[in-house]
């Protein structure tokens, strides 16, 4: 088949051609340099015989650059499907060439030297052989899907995210669950040993009565903080600006933490009279306080809390110092997340739902600031948070 | 009553709430009880006196938790003491099995059925 010769009838309305017609070798390359596909052929040598513009666009090389050439230039590279480069015996020319059958709707992507990302493209090649059925020619055609590629990367990523969501939801319930029912065991162990008491003929103590009500507290608070996440979740949270002094504010928290944890030692080297920061009130002592009741949980009893705040000219940042145990790097960077309180199950060191962190991240970044952890195994960790001091000092 | 010795259940349990009911219950049933706050605390307890003739075991407790006081015992004291776990945990059964436990309570449980396992298991 030789193109010269090749006298197509047309009966597309498309070009600007009568039905009646011939097709001259000129309108035919036009033809083919119209289509979106890019085509390569091959001559029984291997070398590139023709090529049309979409080919040039998509392999990056001009028609003569591309004439000629054999089936590989180490330039260029193919991948596979799966981004694994792709061995010059596996390049759909040679593999036509090697088996004699033709290759369907294979995706491969192109490294080029002039681009950072491959193109992907879906490539066809088929074998045409002259009358002594000697392999005479590869036709090679490929489209451009790399923005459809990219698409589905994106939506695939979308998908995998949502279920992580949905995972992590799960898995939310399953702590919630947990923690909800640490208190309600409580309140019906009380309740229980109770009612043997009271069938023995001995009261109801007041005590026990205190524990009942400090169990619902518990349960109460629980609910508070899944709410509170919801809130904050759902970006319902408004913050309450107003100037507060911090040193002030930081003086409350502490002394509510004597009333928890009256034997509890606290180190804090006040070195500033007043600190005027624009805050939400509330917010930011919920913050410390969770800050606090931390340390509070995981120092030994024998060790001190240190308070230090860091005066800077733009910012002001509060530093909470346990003697715990430390934590890990790893752990380090799933703190400030929904319910990465241990690593693992088995590193459940407490109870809680381990929303503390994530709400005090949420508060903080509301403020415009940032919240962190240093730590070391064995070394204790120090939690802090800084916040902007615009507009407060006027 | 009886003139048996008394026998002793150590109780880990990090909620003193939980502890204080189950110390209460088990005394009145005529058990010696001894009580920690961790695993930690426990360990330290186990140094002196008898080993019990049964654990009571909490799973989520700070400084030292379950998983890790089981295997602080086991390696010690190996089996000498039962060790019955009670969790919050939907799969109470599991965490059983993780430390080789002889059994479990899944909470919140009736103070009877405690008694039946601690009466079944105890040394
Ligand atoms: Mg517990």
């Amino acid at each position: 088949m030789q193109t010269e010769q090749l006298i197509v009838r047309s009966n597309q309305s498309g070009l600007a051609l009568q039905e009646s017609q011939w097709w001259t070798k000129a309108q035919f390359r036009d033809l083919l340099d119209s289509l979106h596909p890019g085509v390569v052929v091959h001559g029984a040598n291997t070398q590139i015989v023709y090529s049309n513009r979409a080919a040039s666009m998509i392999l990056g090389l001009t028609k003569d650059q591309l004439l000629g050439k054999a089936t590989s230039d180490p330039r260029w590279h193919f991948l596979r499907d799966d981004g694994v480069f792709m061995p010059i015996e596996e390049y759909p020319v040679s593999k036509v060439f090697a088996s004699r059958a033709p290759i369907q709707n294979l995706v491969i992507g192109i490294i080029r030297p002039d681009l950072e990302q491959p193109i992907w493209a879906i490539c066809n090649a088929h074998p045409e052989f002259d009358e002594k059925n000697r392999l005479s020619q590869v036709v090679v055609s490929f489209t451009d899907i790399t923005a459809e590629r990219k698409l589905k990367q994106e939506l695939d990523t979308a998908r995998d995210v949502a279920e992580k969501a949905v995972l992590t939801k799960t898995h939310f319930l399953d702590v919630a669950a947990h923690e909800l029912r640490t208190p309600i065991t409580a309140f019906s162990l009380l309740l229980q040993i109770s009612k043997k008491n009271l069938a023995r003929g001995l009261p109801i103590e007041m005590s026990t009565l205190s524990r009942l009500q400090g169990q619902a507290d518990r349960l109460a608070l629980l609910v508070v903080e899944l709410l509170d996440v919801s809130r904050l979740e759902r970006g319902m949270v408004q913050l309450k600006l107003e100037p507060v002094d911090l040193i002030h504010l930081l003086n409350n928290c502490l002394q509510e933490l004597e009333l928890r944890a009256p034997s509890r030692k606290i180190l804090f080297l006040q070195q500033h009279d007043q600190i005027m920061v624009m805050m939400d009130q509330l917010r930011i002592f919920q913050v410390i306080s969770n800050f606090l009741d931390n340390a509070n949980k995981y120092t030994p009893v024998d060790r001190a809390i240190e308070i230090k705040v860091d005066d800077q000219p733009t910012k002001v940042r509060i530093m909470v110092k346990d003697s715990g145990p430390g934590i890990t790097k790893k752990l380090q960077e799933e703190l400030f997340n929904p319910l990465t309180r241990g690593a693992s199950e088995h590193e459940e060191r407490t109870s809680g739902l381990g929303l503390g962190l994530y709400i005090a991240r949420k508060i903080i970044e509301l403020h415009g600031g940032a919240i962190g952890v240093e730590s070391k195994l064995g070394e204790g960790s120090t939690f802090f948070f800084e916040i902007p001091k615009k507009g407060a000092q006027e | 009553m009886s003139t048996e010795k008394k026998k002793n259940i150590l109780i880990v349990e990090d909620d003193q709430d939980i502890l204080l009911a189950l110390k209460a219950f088990l005394e009145l049933e005529g058990y010696g009880v001894r009580t920690a706050e961790n695993g930690f605390e426990a360990m330290e307890l186990l140094k002196s006196g008898e080993l019990p003739n049964l654990i009571l075991l909490d799973m989520k407790m700070p400084v030292m938790n379950g998983w890790q006081f089981a295997i602080e015992f086991l390696a010690k004291h190996d089996h000498l003491s039962p060790i019955v776990v009670m969790t919050a945990a939907a799969d109470a059964k599991q965490r059983a099995q993780d430390i080789s436990a002889i059994g479990w309570v899944a909470k919140p449980f009736e103070l009877d059925d405690l008694l039946k396992m601690v009466k079944k298991y105890e040394r």
